[in-house]
């Protein structure tokens, strides 16, 4: 298996432990083989050192950050090319946010979604009928011919 | 009831709440000697309370100085200067093991000297089974340069362009309350 996902100035990591869970940083420095010096200006995450355990590795990279830069360097870097909107379109990223939306539903959005989905299966339901209609007789006919032979 | 400091730790469980104090005494003045000498420590304690404490430990030993003898005019709190980038630090130290006292160098890179310290703290009590109260930091410095630094391991990680992958992670729940003793699948320990 390659590896692939490094642990390096500049890597786009999200927080998975801790107060600040969920939120993307970048690394800014490599501490030691066990901690490392995180900084997510645009995304709410202090400067901080932090274990690379509460750390997940994502495949971006922040183009423009330099070994310890500080975080006015780092907003500049984001400004130029922001990892964290690719990030957003992973598919990782969007089930957690389909998860906070979902979370955020009131009553009425609720129903609403309720209703959405009745009209769609409803839509389906139709589809699938018309196409049973279209190849159903013959593949009822095959059907029975098989079990008829068993 | 500990009075929060400027550069405390955020996090508890990452690092100890050690803080970095100077504190200054000196003998109480006398007909003879109306301006003694004012003697400065570095002195590493939870509060100003155990490092007053520590303060008249040193004292009395090195200066003959008993805290009914003398005063202490300042306690100042040492806050770091910069504490947004790594640093390699040196300490060396002496300890009380179970039998003898050992004199030691570590290295470790921290942020803050209160950070290297606390590391200090606790890899001597993992490896040395050694009590903070048992350890006397004698000297720390910032190392800069390479020919300074004696340890390969805090070596390796300078420079611009060090990285390494992930190659196991144990997962766990990201928060107490999604702890279960019983999980249905085997963890998957090779998913960065």
């Amino acid at each position: 298996m390659v590896l692939t996902k490094f642990v390096e100035v500049g890597r786009v990591v999200k927080i998975n432990y801790g107060p600040q869970e969920g939120r993307l940083a970048t690394i800014v420095e490599i501490l030691n083989d066990k901690r490392v010096l995180i900084d997510g200006p645009t995304t709410g995450v202090q400067r901080q050192v932090i274990p690379i355990r509460r750390l997940t590795l994502t495949k971006f990279n922040l183009k423009g950050a330099t070994r310890g830069a500080r975080t006015g360097v780092i907003t500049k870097a984001i400004k130029k090319s922001d990892p964290f909107a690719q990030y957003a379109q992973t598919l990782a990223a969007k089930k957690v946010a389909k998860k906070v939306l979902r979370a955020k539903l009131n009553d009425f959005d609720r129903f609403r979604v309720m209703i959405l989905r009745k009209r769609r299966s409803a839509l389906l339901s139709t589809q699938l009928k018309t196409l049973k209609k279209s190849t159903g007789g013959k593949a009822q006919a095959q059907a029975k011919g098989g079990n008829k032979k068993k | 009831m500990v009075k929060n400091s400027a550069q405390d730790p955020q996090d508890n469980s990452l690092q100890m709440k050690i803080r970095q104090y100077l504190v200054s005494g000196r003998r109480l003045p006398s007909k003879d000697d109306p301006n003694p000498k004012v003697i400065s420590m570095r002195i590493f304690a939870r509060n100003t309370v155990a490092a007053k404490s520590r303060f008249w430990w040193n004292l009395r030993r090195l200066n003959k100085l008993r805290p009914s003898h003398g005063q202490i005019l300042a306690v100042q709190e040492l806050f770091e200067r910069r504490d947004t980038n790594a640093k390699t630090y040196g300490i060396v130290l002496k300890y009380q093991s179970r039998t003898t006292i050992h004199n030691m160098y570590k290295e470790f890179r921290d942020t803050t000297l209160n950070g290297a310290v606390s590391q200090l703290y606790q890899e001597m009590a993992g490896n040395h089974r050694a009590q903070p109260q048992t350890i006397h930091i004698l000297r720390t410095s910032v190392l800069t340069k390479s020919a300074d630094i004696k340890r390969g391991k805090t070596n390796q990680y300078r420079g611009d362009s060090i990285k390494f992958p992930i190659v196991k992670t144990v997962p766990r729940a990201s928060h107490k309350k999604f702890r279960t003793v019983f999980k249905a699948k085997r963890p998957n320990l090779y998913r960065s």
